[in-house]
Protein backbone atom coordinates (compact mmCIF):
# COMPACT_ATOMS: atom_id res chain seq x y z
CA UNK A 1 0.00 0.00 0.00
CA UNK A 2 2.84 2.31 0.79
CA UNK A 3 4.15 2.40 -2.74
CA UNK A 4 0.84 3.43 -4.21
CA UNK A 5 0.40 6.29 -1.80
CA UNK A 6 4.04 7.22 -1.91
CA UNK A 7 3.51 10.62 -3.51
CA UNK A 8 0.03 11.38 -2.23
CA UNK A 9 1.27 13.53 0.60
CA UNK A 10 3.53 15.59 -1.65
CA UNK A 11 0.72 17.89 -2.72
CA UNK A 12 0.91 19.82 0.50
CA UNK A 13 4.65 20.46 0.33
CA UNK A 14 6.20 23.78 -0.65
CA UNK A 15 8.60 23.94 -3.59
CA UNK A 16 11.62 23.98 -1.32
CA UNK A 17 10.42 20.97 0.59
CA UNK A 18 9.81 19.26 -2.73
CA UNK A 19 13.44 19.76 -3.79
CA UNK A 20 14.75 18.32 -0.56
CA UNK A 21 12.37 15.36 -0.61
CA UNK A 22 14.33 12.13 -1.08
CA UNK A 23 11.70 10.31 -3.09
CA UNK A 24 11.19 13.19 -5.49
CA UNK A 25 14.90 13.55 -5.91
CA UNK A 26 15.37 9.85 -6.64
CA UNK A 27 12.60 9.96 -9.21
CA UNK A 28 14.11 13.02 -10.84
CA UNK A 29 17.54 11.37 -11.14
CA UNK A 30 16.07 8.24 -12.67
CA UNK A 31 14.03 10.16 -15.23
CA UNK A 32 17.04 12.32 -16.09
CA UNK A 33 19.25 9.26 -16.62
CA UNK A 34 16.74 7.66 -18.97
CA UNK A 35 16.31 10.91 -20.92
CA UNK A 36 20.08 11.41 -21.27
CA UNK A 37 20.71 7.84 -22.42
CA UNK A 38 17.89 7.94 -24.94
CA UNK A 39 18.93 11.30 -26.33
CA UNK A 40 22.52 10.07 -26.70
CA UNK A 41 21.26 7.08 -28.68
CA UNK A 42 18.98 9.33 -30.69
CA UNK A 43 21.83 11.68 -31.61
CA UNK A 44 24.04 8.72 -32.46
CA UNK A 45 21.51 7.11 -34.78
CA UNK A 46 20.64 10.48 -36.33
CA UNK A 47 24.33 11.11 -37.01
CA UNK A 48 24.77 7.65 -38.43
CA UNK A 49 21.88 8.11 -40.86
CA UNK A 50 23.14 11.49 -41.97
CA UNK A 51 26.67 10.21 -42.55
CA UNK A 52 25.44 7.16 -44.42
CA UNK A 53 23.31 9.37 -46.63
CA UNK A 54 26.14 11.85 -47.18
CA UNK A 55 28.39 9.07 -48.43
CA UNK A 56 25.72 7.69 -50.70
CA UNK A 57 25.69 4.27 -49.04
CA UNK A 58 22.55 2.34 -49.78
CA UNK A 59 21.43 0.78 -46.54
CA UNK A 60 19.07 -2.13 -46.18
CA UNK A 61 19.18 -5.88 -46.47
CA UNK A 62 18.88 -6.30 -50.23
CA UNK A 63 22.52 -7.46 -50.37
CA UNK A 64 21.38 -10.73 -48.78
CA UNK A 65 19.74 -11.75 -52.06
CA UNK A 66 22.83 -10.86 -54.07
CA UNK A 67 25.21 -13.48 -55.46
CA UNK A 68 28.07 -14.06 -53.06
CA UNK A 69 30.62 -14.68 -55.81
CA UNK A 70 33.27 -16.28 -53.58
CA UNK A 71 33.96 -19.71 -52.23
CA UNK A 72 34.10 -20.95 -48.64
CA UNK A 73 36.39 -23.54 -47.09
CA UNK A 74 34.43 -26.77 -47.61
CA UNK A 75 33.14 -28.04 -44.28
CA UNK A 76 29.80 -29.14 -42.83
CA UNK A 77 28.05 -25.80 -43.38
CA UNK A 78 28.97 -25.73 -47.07
CA UNK A 79 27.98 -29.38 -47.51
CA UNK A 80 24.59 -28.93 -45.86
CA UNK A 81 23.71 -25.70 -47.69
CA UNK A 82 25.36 -27.01 -50.91
CA UNK A 83 27.29 -23.79 -51.19
CA UNK A 84 28.86 -22.51 -54.40
CA UNK A 85 29.97 -19.04 -55.58
CA UNK A 86 26.51 -18.74 -57.15
CA UNK A 87 24.86 -18.95 -53.73
CA UNK A 88 23.48 -15.79 -52.16
CA UNK A 89 24.93 -13.86 -49.25
CA UNK A 90 22.04 -15.14 -47.15
CA UNK A 91 23.28 -18.67 -47.77
CA UNK A 92 26.73 -17.59 -46.57
CA UNK A 93 24.96 -16.54 -43.37
CA UNK A 94 23.43 -20.02 -43.04
CA UNK A 95 26.75 -21.74 -43.75
CA UNK A 96 28.41 -19.53 -41.14
CA UNK A 97 25.75 -20.22 -38.50
CA UNK A 98 25.97 -23.98 -39.07
CA UNK A 99 29.76 -23.88 -38.77
CA UNK A 100 29.49 -21.85 -35.56
CA UNK A 101 27.01 -24.32 -34.09
CA UNK A 102 29.06 -27.36 -35.09
CA UNK A 103 32.14 -25.91 -33.44
CA UNK A 104 30.27 -24.79 -30.33
CA UNK A 105 28.38 -28.09 -30.04
CA UNK A 106 31.42 -30.33 -30.35
CA UNK A 107 33.40 -27.95 -28.13
CA UNK A 108 30.75 -28.08 -25.40
CA UNK A 109 30.64 -31.88 -25.40
CA UNK A 110 34.44 -32.26 -25.38
CA UNK A 111 35.04 -29.60 -22.74
CA UNK A 112 32.38 -31.11 -20.48
CA UNK A 113 33.91 -34.58 -20.61
CA UNK A 114 37.43 -33.25 -20.19
CA UNK A 115 36.41 -30.77 -17.48
CA UNK A 116 34.55 -33.42 -15.50
CA UNK A 117 37.50 -35.83 -15.60
CA UNK A 118 40.08 -33.17 -14.74
CA UNK A 119 37.88 -31.68 -12.02
CA UNK A 120 37.49 -35.05 -10.31
CA UNK A 121 41.15 -35.95 -10.85
CA UNK A 122 42.14 -32.62 -9.31
CA UNK A 123 40.73 -33.85 -5.98
CA UNK A 124 42.17 -37.34 -6.29
CA UNK A 125 44.07 -38.66 -3.29
CA UNK A 126 46.71 -39.87 -5.75
CA UNK A 127 49.44 -37.24 -5.56
CA UNK A 128 50.58 -37.58 -9.19
CA UNK A 129 47.08 -37.42 -10.67
CA UNK A 130 46.02 -34.41 -8.64
CA UNK A 131 49.28 -32.56 -9.37
CA UNK A 132 49.02 -33.30 -13.09
CA UNK A 133 45.42 -32.06 -13.26
CA UNK A 134 46.46 -28.97 -11.37
CA UNK A 135 49.29 -28.38 -13.84
CA UNK A 136 46.87 -28.83 -16.74
CA UNK A 137 44.46 -26.28 -15.31
CA UNK A 138 47.13 -23.73 -14.50
CA UNK A 139 48.79 -24.10 -17.88
CA UNK A 140 45.81 -23.86 -20.20
CA UNK A 141 43.77 -21.44 -18.14
CA UNK A 142 46.53 -18.87 -18.06
CA UNK A 143 47.41 -18.72 -21.75
CA UNK A 144 45.25 -16.42 -23.90
CA UNK A 145 42.81 -18.42 -25.97
CA UNK A 146 43.77 -16.73 -29.26
CA UNK A 147 47.35 -17.84 -28.75
CA UNK A 148 46.22 -21.40 -28.07
CA UNK A 149 44.14 -21.48 -31.26
CA UNK A 150 47.13 -20.32 -33.31
CA UNK A 151 49.36 -22.80 -31.48
CA UNK A 152 47.20 -25.83 -32.27
CA UNK A 153 46.66 -24.68 -35.83
CA UNK A 154 50.37 -24.33 -36.49
CA UNK A 155 51.03 -27.68 -34.84
CA UNK A 156 48.62 -29.29 -37.29
CA UNK A 157 50.05 -27.51 -40.31
CA UNK A 158 53.66 -28.18 -39.50
CA UNK A 159 53.68 -31.51 -37.67
CA UNK A 160 51.37 -33.43 -39.98
CA UNK A 161 52.56 -34.62 -43.39
CA UNK A 162 51.67 -33.40 -46.86
CA UNK A 163 48.63 -35.15 -48.45
CA UNK A 164 50.92 -37.27 -50.63
CA UNK A 165 52.49 -38.70 -47.49
CA UNK A 166 49.29 -39.01 -45.48
CA UNK A 167 49.31 -41.16 -42.39
CA UNK A 168 46.76 -43.84 -43.15
CA UNK A 169 45.07 -46.44 -41.01
CA UNK A 170 44.27 -49.48 -43.19
CA UNK A 171 43.41 -47.11 -46.09
CA UNK A 172 40.35 -46.29 -44.01
CA UNK A 173 41.26 -43.09 -42.18
CA UNK A 174 43.81 -40.63 -43.52
CA UNK A 175 45.53 -37.86 -41.62
CA UNK A 176 47.51 -35.05 -43.23
CA UNK A 177 47.93 -31.31 -42.83
CA UNK A 178 44.80 -30.66 -44.89
CA UNK A 179 42.66 -32.46 -42.36
CA UNK A 180 41.35 -35.78 -41.10
CA UNK A 181 39.68 -37.87 -43.78
CA UNK A 182 37.10 -40.38 -42.63
CA UNK A 183 34.94 -42.60 -44.82
CA UNK A 184 31.77 -40.75 -45.67
CA UNK A 185 28.78 -42.98 -44.83
CA UNK A 186 26.09 -42.81 -47.49
CA UNK A 187 22.85 -44.46 -46.27
CA UNK A 188 21.15 -46.71 -48.81
CA UNK A 189 17.55 -47.94 -48.95
CA UNK A 190 16.56 -49.64 -45.75
CA UNK A 191 19.00 -47.80 -43.50
CA UNK A 192 16.00 -46.18 -41.87
CA UNK A 193 15.16 -49.56 -40.30
CA UNK A 194 18.58 -49.72 -38.65
CA UNK A 195 17.95 -46.28 -37.23
CA UNK A 196 14.51 -47.36 -35.98
CA UNK A 197 16.11 -50.46 -34.44
CA UNK A 198 18.57 -48.20 -32.64
CA UNK A 199 15.76 -46.03 -31.26
CA UNK A 200 13.86 -49.12 -30.10
CA UNK A 201 17.09 -50.41 -28.54
CA UNK A 202 17.66 -47.19 -26.61
CA UNK A 203 14.00 -47.08 -25.56
CA UNK A 204 13.94 -50.60 -24.21
CA UNK A 205 17.31 -50.16 -22.50
CA UNK A 206 15.88 -47.18 -20.61
CA UNK A 207 12.76 -49.20 -19.74
CA UNK A 208 14.88 -52.09 -18.53
CA UNK A 209 16.99 -49.79 -16.38
CA UNK A 210 13.85 -48.36 -14.79
CA UNK A 211 12.44 -51.81 -14.23
CA UNK A 212 15.51 -53.00 -12.34
CA UNK A 213 15.68 -49.73 -10.43
CA UNK A 214 12.12 -50.31 -9.25
CA UNK A 215 13.03 -53.87 -8.34
CA UNK A 216 15.98 -52.58 -6.33
CA UNK A 217 13.78 -50.06 -4.55
CA UNK A 218 11.32 -52.80 -3.64
CA UNK A 219 13.56 -55.73 -2.83
CA UNK A 220 17.03 -54.22 -2.43
CA UNK A 221 18.31 -56.69 -5.04
CA UNK A 222 20.83 -55.12 -7.41
CA UNK A 223 21.12 -56.10 -11.06
CA UNK A 224 23.89 -55.01 -13.37
CA UNK A 225 22.20 -53.75 -16.54
CA UNK A 226 25.25 -52.83 -18.62
CA UNK A 227 25.25 -56.12 -20.52
CA UNK A 228 21.55 -55.88 -21.41
CA UNK A 229 21.87 -52.23 -22.38
CA UNK A 230 24.83 -52.85 -24.68
CA UNK A 231 23.02 -55.73 -26.35
CA UNK A 232 19.90 -53.65 -26.90
CA UNK A 233 21.60 -50.45 -28.04
CA UNK A 234 24.45 -51.88 -30.13
CA UNK A 235 23.87 -55.53 -30.93
CA UNK A 236 20.21 -55.23 -31.94
CA UNK A 237 20.78 -52.50 -34.61
CA UNK A 238 23.88 -54.35 -35.85
CA UNK A 239 21.90 -57.55 -36.32
CA UNK A 240 19.18 -55.61 -38.17
CA UNK A 241 21.89 -53.95 -40.24
CA UNK A 242 23.41 -57.26 -41.25
CA UNK A 243 20.01 -58.89 -41.90
CA UNK A 244 19.15 -56.08 -44.32
CA UNK A 245 22.41 -56.72 -46.17
CA UNK A 246 24.49 -53.77 -44.89
CA UNK A 247 22.52 -50.86 -46.38
CA UNK A 248 25.31 -48.35 -45.93
CA UNK A 249 27.90 -47.44 -48.51
CA UNK A 250 31.18 -45.94 -47.40
CA UNK A 251 32.81 -43.33 -49.58
CA UNK A 252 36.54 -43.59 -48.96
CA UNK A 253 39.02 -40.81 -49.52
CA UNK A 254 41.51 -41.43 -52.32
CA UNK A 255 44.57 -39.45 -53.30
CA UNK A 256 43.99 -37.04 -56.18
CA UNK A 257 46.60 -34.87 -57.83
CA UNK A 258 46.80 -32.32 -55.03
CA UNK A 259 44.47 -33.50 -52.29
CA UNK A 260 42.59 -36.49 -51.04
CA UNK A 261 39.27 -36.70 -52.82
CA UNK A 262 35.97 -37.88 -51.41
CA UNK A 263 35.43 -39.14 -47.90
CA UNK A 264 34.42 -36.94 -45.03
CA UNK A 265 37.11 -34.29 -44.57
CA UNK A 266 37.47 -32.61 -41.19
CA UNK A 267 39.55 -29.51 -41.87
CA UNK A 268 42.47 -28.62 -39.55
CA UNK A 269 40.93 -25.18 -38.92
CA UNK A 270 37.96 -26.87 -37.26
CA UNK A 271 40.09 -29.35 -35.33
CA UNK A 272 42.45 -26.64 -34.07
CA UNK A 273 39.67 -24.25 -33.09
CA UNK A 274 37.50 -26.85 -31.38
CA UNK A 275 40.43 -28.46 -29.61
CA UNK A 276 41.76 -25.12 -28.36
CA UNK A 277 38.32 -24.00 -27.17
CA UNK A 278 37.64 -27.35 -25.48
CA UNK A 279 40.99 -27.57 -23.75
CA UNK A 280 40.72 -23.97 -22.56
CA UNK A 281 37.10 -24.11 -21.44
CA UNK A 282 37.65 -27.50 -19.76
CA UNK A 283 39.95 -25.81 -17.24
CA UNK A 284 37.13 -23.55 -16.08
CA UNK A 285 34.63 -26.41 -16.05
CA UNK A 286 37.11 -28.50 -14.03
CA UNK A 287 37.36 -25.70 -11.48
CA UNK A 288 33.56 -25.46 -11.36
CA UNK A 289 33.31 -29.21 -10.77
CA UNK A 290 36.00 -29.04 -8.11
CA UNK A 291 34.25 -26.22 -6.28
CA UNK A 292 31.02 -28.22 -6.54
CA UNK A 293 32.60 -31.31 -5.03
CA UNK A 294 34.30 -29.32 -2.30
CA UNK A 295 30.98 -27.69 -1.48
CA UNK A 296 29.56 -31.09 -0.52
CA UNK A 297 29.88 -31.54 3.19
CA UNK A 298 32.61 -33.97 4.26
CA UNK A 299 30.06 -35.78 6.41
CA UNK A 300 28.23 -36.89 3.27
CA UNK A 301 31.24 -38.83 2.04
CA UNK A 302 31.89 -40.26 5.49
CA UNK A 303 28.28 -41.32 5.79
CA UNK A 304 28.44 -42.95 2.34
CA UNK A 305 31.57 -44.84 3.42
CA UNK A 306 29.91 -45.78 6.68
CA UNK A 307 27.01 -47.53 4.95
CA UNK A 308 29.52 -49.48 2.84
CA UNK A 309 29.50 -47.69 -0.49
CA UNK A 310 32.70 -47.96 -2.53
CA UNK A 311 34.49 -44.66 -3.39
CA UNK A 312 33.12 -44.84 -6.95
CA UNK A 313 29.58 -45.45 -5.69
CA UNK A 314 29.95 -42.69 -3.17
CA UNK A 315 31.05 -40.30 -5.92
CA UNK A 316 28.33 -41.35 -8.32
CA UNK A 317 25.41 -41.66 -5.93
CA UNK A 318 26.15 -39.20 -3.16
CA UNK A 319 28.75 -36.59 -4.03
CA UNK A 320 28.21 -35.76 -7.73
CA UNK A 321 24.43 -35.24 -7.59
CA UNK A 322 24.98 -32.64 -4.88
CA UNK A 323 28.13 -31.22 -6.44
CA UNK A 324 26.46 -30.65 -9.80
CA UNK A 325 23.90 -28.39 -8.16
CA UNK A 326 26.73 -25.98 -7.41
CA UNK A 327 28.76 -26.72 -10.54
CA UNK A 328 26.14 -26.48 -13.27
CA UNK A 329 25.46 -22.71 -13.31
CA UNK A 330 29.15 -21.74 -13.79
CA UNK A 331 29.54 -24.58 -16.28
CA UNK A 332 26.71 -23.30 -18.44
CA UNK A 333 28.28 -19.85 -18.30
CA UNK A 334 31.40 -21.48 -19.73
CA UNK A 335 29.35 -22.96 -22.57
CA UNK A 336 28.28 -19.41 -23.31
CA UNK A 337 31.89 -18.23 -23.26
CA UNK A 338 32.96 -21.06 -25.53
CA UNK A 339 30.32 -20.14 -28.08
CA UNK A 340 31.34 -16.50 -28.02
CA UNK A 341 35.05 -17.37 -28.17
CA UNK A 342 34.42 -19.35 -31.35
CA UNK A 343 34.38 -15.98 -33.11
CA UNK A 344 38.17 -15.99 -32.71
CA UNK A 345 38.15 -18.46 -35.62
CA UNK A 346 38.71 -15.47 -37.87
CA UNK A 347 42.38 -15.75 -36.89
CA UNK A 348 42.80 -19.10 -38.59
CA UNK A 349 40.13 -18.85 -41.26
CA UNK A 350 37.54 -21.33 -40.01
CA UNK A 351 34.42 -20.11 -41.84
CA UNK A 352 32.13 -19.40 -38.88
CA UNK A 353 29.81 -16.46 -38.31
CA UNK A 354 32.36 -13.76 -37.54
CA UNK A 355 34.86 -14.91 -40.13
CA UNK A 356 32.76 -15.86 -43.17
CA UNK A 357 29.82 -13.51 -42.71
CA UNK A 358 31.14 -10.71 -40.47
CA UNK A 359 34.46 -10.79 -42.32
CA UNK A 360 34.28 -11.82 -45.96
CA UNK A 361 30.73 -10.73 -46.79
CA UNK A 362 31.24 -7.48 -44.90
CA UNK A 363 34.34 -6.73 -46.94
CA UNK A 364 32.69 -7.65 -50.21
CA UNK A 365 29.43 -5.71 -49.86
CA UNK A 366 30.44 -3.07 -47.30
CA UNK A 367 27.12 -3.06 -45.41
CA UNK A 368 28.89 -2.93 -42.04
CA UNK A 369 25.99 -1.88 -39.85
CA UNK A 370 23.49 -4.38 -41.23
CA UNK A 371 25.93 -7.29 -41.18
CA UNK A 372 27.34 -6.64 -37.72
CA UNK A 373 23.82 -6.20 -36.40
CA UNK A 374 22.86 -9.61 -37.80
CA UNK A 375 25.96 -11.19 -36.27
CA UNK A 376 25.27 -9.57 -32.92
CA UNK A 377 21.66 -10.71 -32.97
CA UNK A 378 22.73 -14.31 -33.58
CA UNK A 379 25.20 -14.28 -30.68
CA UNK A 380 22.60 -12.55 -28.52
CA UNK A 381 19.97 -15.18 -29.34
CA UNK A 382 22.44 -17.97 -28.52
CA UNK A 383 23.39 -16.29 -25.24
CA UNK A 384 19.81 -15.65 -24.22
CA UNK A 385 18.84 -19.22 -25.08
CA UNK A 386 21.64 -20.49 -22.86
CA UNK A 387 20.50 -18.12 -20.10
CA UNK A 388 16.98 -19.49 -20.31
CA UNK A 389 18.41 -23.01 -20.09
CA UNK A 390 20.50 -21.96 -17.10
CA UNK A 391 17.50 -20.57 -15.27
CA UNK A 392 15.51 -23.71 -16.00
CA UNK A 393 18.30 -25.97 -14.72
CA UNK A 394 18.75 -23.78 -11.67
CA UNK A 395 15.11 -24.05 -10.80
CA UNK A 396 15.12 -27.79 -11.38
CA UNK A 397 18.26 -28.35 -9.30
CA UNK A 398 17.35 -26.03 -6.45
CA UNK A 399 17.18 -27.72 -3.08
CA UNK A 400 13.56 -28.61 -2.45
CA UNK A 401 12.27 -27.03 0.74
CA UNK A 402 11.28 -29.79 3.08
CA UNK B 1 42.79 -27.32 -65.90
CA UNK B 2 45.94 -28.63 -64.29
CA UNK B 3 44.96 -26.86 -61.11
CA UNK B 4 41.72 -28.79 -60.56
CA UNK B 5 41.39 -30.18 -57.06
CA UNK B 6 44.04 -27.94 -55.53
CA UNK B 7 43.72 -26.08 -52.25
CA UNK B 8 44.09 -22.34 -52.78
CA UNK B 9 45.08 -19.80 -50.11
CA UNK B 10 43.24 -16.48 -50.45
CA UNK B 11 42.94 -13.35 -48.37
CA UNK B 12 39.38 -12.79 -47.15
CA UNK B 13 37.23 -10.03 -48.57
CA UNK B 14 39.44 -9.23 -51.56
CA UNK B 15 38.58 -8.91 -55.24
CA UNK B 16 41.01 -11.81 -55.70
CA UNK B 17 38.54 -14.03 -53.88
CA UNK B 18 35.82 -13.07 -56.37
CA UNK B 19 38.11 -13.26 -59.41
CA UNK B 20 39.22 -16.77 -58.50
CA UNK B 21 35.64 -18.01 -58.12
CA UNK B 22 34.66 -16.42 -61.46
CA UNK B 23 37.67 -17.80 -63.29
CA UNK B 24 37.40 -21.29 -61.81
CA UNK B 25 33.66 -21.38 -62.49
CA UNK B 26 34.13 -20.28 -66.10
CA UNK B 27 36.84 -22.89 -66.68
CA UNK B 28 35.15 -25.72 -64.82
CA UNK B 29 37.94 -25.98 -62.25
CA UNK B 30 37.17 -27.22 -58.75
CA UNK B 31 39.26 -26.10 -55.81
CA UNK B 32 39.19 -25.87 -52.01
CA UNK B 33 39.49 -22.28 -50.85
CA UNK B 34 41.47 -21.68 -47.68
CA UNK B 35 40.44 -18.17 -46.70
CA UNK B 36 42.60 -16.27 -44.22
CA UNK B 37 42.51 -12.79 -42.77
CA UNK B 38 45.82 -11.28 -43.88
CA UNK B 39 48.22 -11.79 -46.76
CA UNK B 40 50.97 -12.76 -44.31
CA UNK B 41 48.72 -15.58 -43.09
CA UNK B 42 48.11 -16.74 -46.64
CA UNK B 43 51.87 -16.97 -47.12
CA UNK B 44 52.19 -18.91 -43.84
CA UNK B 45 49.52 -21.35 -45.01
CA UNK B 46 51.24 -21.74 -48.36
CA UNK B 47 54.63 -22.34 -46.77
CA UNK B 48 53.23 -24.83 -44.27
CA UNK B 49 51.62 -26.77 -47.11
CA UNK B 50 48.03 -26.02 -46.13
CA UNK B 51 47.42 -24.99 -49.73
CA UNK B 52 49.01 -25.85 -53.06
CA UNK B 53 48.44 -22.46 -54.63
CA UNK B 54 48.48 -18.91 -53.35
CA UNK B 55 46.55 -16.31 -55.29
CA UNK B 56 46.69 -12.52 -55.17
CA UNK B 57 47.65 -9.54 -57.32
CA UNK B 58 50.81 -10.20 -59.33
CA UNK B 59 52.81 -7.48 -57.59
CA UNK B 60 51.61 -8.80 -54.23
CA UNK B 61 52.66 -12.33 -55.20
CA UNK B 62 56.06 -11.03 -56.25
CA UNK B 63 56.61 -9.30 -52.92
CA UNK B 64 55.38 -12.34 -50.95
CA UNK B 65 57.70 -14.57 -52.97
CA UNK B 66 60.59 -12.22 -52.21
CA UNK B 67 59.79 -12.60 -48.51
CA UNK B 68 60.18 -16.39 -48.66
CA UNK B 69 63.35 -18.02 -47.31
CA UNK B 70 63.81 -19.69 -50.67
CA UNK B 71 62.07 -17.63 -53.37
CA UNK B 72 63.09 -20.13 -56.05
CA UNK B 73 60.93 -22.78 -54.41
CA UNK B 74 57.80 -21.04 -55.72
CA UNK B 75 56.80 -19.99 -59.21
CA UNK B 76 54.44 -17.20 -60.22
CA UNK B 77 52.25 -18.66 -62.95
CA UNK B 78 52.12 -16.77 -66.23
CA UNK B 79 48.40 -16.60 -66.87
CA UNK B 80 46.99 -13.55 -65.16
CA UNK B 81 43.29 -14.08 -64.51
CA UNK B 82 42.10 -10.55 -63.82
CA UNK B 83 42.85 -6.88 -64.19
CA UNK B 84 44.00 -5.34 -60.94
CA UNK B 85 45.71 -2.04 -61.77
CA UNK B 86 47.34 -0.46 -58.74
CA UNK B 87 48.28 3.19 -58.45
CA UNK B 88 48.44 6.16 -56.11
CA UNK B 89 45.21 6.84 -54.24
CA UNK B 90 44.06 10.11 -52.67
CA UNK B 91 41.05 11.05 -50.60
CA UNK B 92 38.10 12.34 -52.59
CA UNK B 93 37.32 16.05 -52.46
CA UNK B 94 40.89 17.40 -52.23
CA UNK B 95 41.47 18.41 -55.85
CA UNK B 96 44.68 20.27 -55.24
CA UNK B 97 46.36 17.28 -53.64
CA UNK B 98 44.93 15.01 -56.34
CA UNK B 99 46.51 17.24 -59.01
CA UNK B 100 49.89 17.14 -57.30
CA UNK B 101 49.89 13.34 -57.08
CA UNK B 102 48.60 12.98 -60.65
CA UNK B 103 51.22 15.34 -62.09
CA UNK B 104 54.01 13.71 -60.10
CA UNK B 105 53.25 10.46 -61.93
CA UNK B 106 52.93 12.28 -65.28
CA UNK B 107 56.30 13.95 -64.77
CA UNK B 108 57.98 10.62 -63.97
CA UNK B 109 56.51 8.87 -67.01
CA UNK B 110 57.27 11.82 -69.32
CA UNK B 111 60.83 11.92 -68.03
CA UNK B 112 61.36 8.30 -68.97
CA UNK B 113 59.83 8.86 -72.38
CA UNK B 114 62.08 11.88 -72.96
CA UNK B 115 65.15 10.02 -71.72
CA UNK B 116 65.62 12.23 -68.69
CA UNK B 117 67.14 10.46 -65.70
CA UNK B 118 68.31 11.50 -62.26
CA UNK B 119 71.85 11.47 -63.57
CA UNK B 120 71.51 13.47 -66.77
CA UNK B 121 68.85 15.96 -65.73
CA UNK B 122 71.45 18.67 -65.01
CA UNK B 123 73.02 18.32 -68.42
CA UNK B 124 70.45 17.35 -71.06
CA UNK B 125 68.79 20.20 -72.90
CA UNK B 126 67.55 18.72 -76.09
CA UNK B 127 64.02 20.01 -76.48
CA UNK B 128 61.38 22.18 -74.82
CA UNK B 129 59.74 19.27 -73.00
CA UNK B 130 63.01 18.39 -71.33
CA UNK B 131 63.54 22.03 -70.47
CA UNK B 132 60.15 22.08 -68.79
CA UNK B 133 60.84 18.84 -66.91
CA UNK B 134 64.06 20.30 -65.63
CA UNK B 135 62.03 23.17 -64.22
CA UNK B 136 63.01 25.82 -66.71
CA UNK B 137 60.56 27.90 -68.75
CA UNK B 138 57.54 26.12 -67.32
CA UNK B 139 54.30 27.38 -65.82
CA UNK B 140 53.05 24.10 -64.41
CA UNK B 141 54.18 24.98 -60.91
CA UNK B 142 51.78 27.92 -60.88
CA UNK B 143 48.76 25.70 -61.46
CA UNK B 144 49.93 23.18 -58.91
CA UNK B 145 50.99 25.80 -56.35
CA UNK B 146 54.43 24.22 -56.08
CA UNK B 147 57.94 25.55 -56.38
CA UNK B 148 59.20 26.02 -60.00
CA UNK B 149 61.67 23.17 -59.58
CA UNK B 150 59.07 20.60 -58.51
CA UNK B 151 59.54 18.19 -61.42
CA UNK B 152 63.31 18.68 -61.33
CA UNK B 153 63.31 17.78 -57.63
CA UNK B 154 61.34 14.58 -58.21
CA UNK B 155 63.53 13.33 -61.04
CA UNK B 156 66.74 14.39 -59.35
CA UNK B 157 65.85 12.59 -56.16
CA UNK B 158 63.97 9.43 -57.17
CA UNK B 159 64.53 9.32 -60.92
CA UNK B 160 62.06 8.76 -63.74
CA UNK B 161 59.38 6.05 -63.69
CA UNK B 162 61.65 3.39 -65.14
CA UNK B 163 64.48 4.12 -62.73
CA UNK B 164 62.13 3.99 -59.76
CA UNK B 165 60.54 0.76 -61.01
CA UNK B 166 63.86 -1.00 -61.59
CA UNK B 167 65.26 0.17 -58.27
CA UNK B 168 62.32 -0.96 -56.16
CA UNK B 169 60.57 -3.90 -57.81
CA UNK B 170 62.40 -4.54 -61.11
CA UNK B 171 64.04 -7.73 -62.36
CA UNK B 172 67.26 -7.06 -60.48
CA UNK B 173 65.55 -6.66 -57.13
CA UNK B 174 64.39 -9.51 -54.87
CA UNK B 175 60.83 -8.90 -56.04
CA UNK B 176 61.95 -9.35 -59.64
CA UNK B 177 58.98 -8.00 -61.61
CA UNK B 178 59.39 -7.33 -65.32
CA UNK B 179 57.78 -4.20 -66.75
CA UNK B 180 54.99 -6.05 -68.61
CA UNK B 181 52.09 -3.68 -69.28
CA UNK B 182 53.88 -1.13 -67.08
CA UNK B 183 56.13 -0.39 -70.07
CA UNK B 184 55.86 2.93 -71.91
CA UNK B 185 53.31 3.14 -74.73
CA UNK B 186 56.19 3.74 -77.12
CA UNK B 187 57.64 0.36 -76.12
CA UNK B 188 54.49 -1.74 -76.22
CA UNK B 189 53.15 -1.03 -72.73
CA UNK B 190 50.20 1.07 -71.64
CA UNK B 191 51.93 3.90 -69.76
CA UNK B 192 51.05 7.20 -71.40
CA UNK B 193 51.62 10.72 -70.14
CA UNK B 194 49.69 13.63 -71.62
CA UNK B 195 51.66 16.60 -72.97
CA UNK B 196 53.80 18.05 -70.21
CA UNK B 197 53.02 21.74 -70.32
Amino acid sequence: MKSINKFSNLKNLTFKELIYNNEVRALFIQVATVVIIFSLFYVMIQNLNENIEARGIVSGFTFLEGRSGFDILPFLGSYIVKFSPNSTNLEVFYVAIINTFVCAGVGIILSTILGLLIGIARLSSNYLISRLSNAYIELFRNIPILLQILFWYNIFLNALPHPKKSISFLDFIFINNRGFYLPNPIPQDGFLWVFIAFIIGVGSAIYLKRHFKRKQDETGQQTNTIGYSLALILLFPIVVFLLLGSPLQLDYAILGKFNLKGGLAIVPEFVALTLALSVYTATYIAEAIRSGIEAVDKGQKEAAAAIGLTPIQSLKLVVLPQALRVAIPPTINQYLNLTKNSSLAAAIGYPELMSAFGGTVLNQVGQAIEILTMVMVVYLVISLAISVLLNYVNKKMAIQGR
Amino acid sequence: MEMSGASVCIQAGTTTELNLADWAGANGISYDSVVVETSAQSLDGFLAGRCDVLTSDVSQLASLRAAMDDPDAAVILGNVISKEPLGPVVRQGDDEWFNIVKWTLIAMIQAEESGVTSENIDTVTTNPTVERLAGRASQTHEYLHLSPSWSYDIIKQVGNYGESFERNIGVNTPIGLSRGPNQLWTKGGILYAPAFR
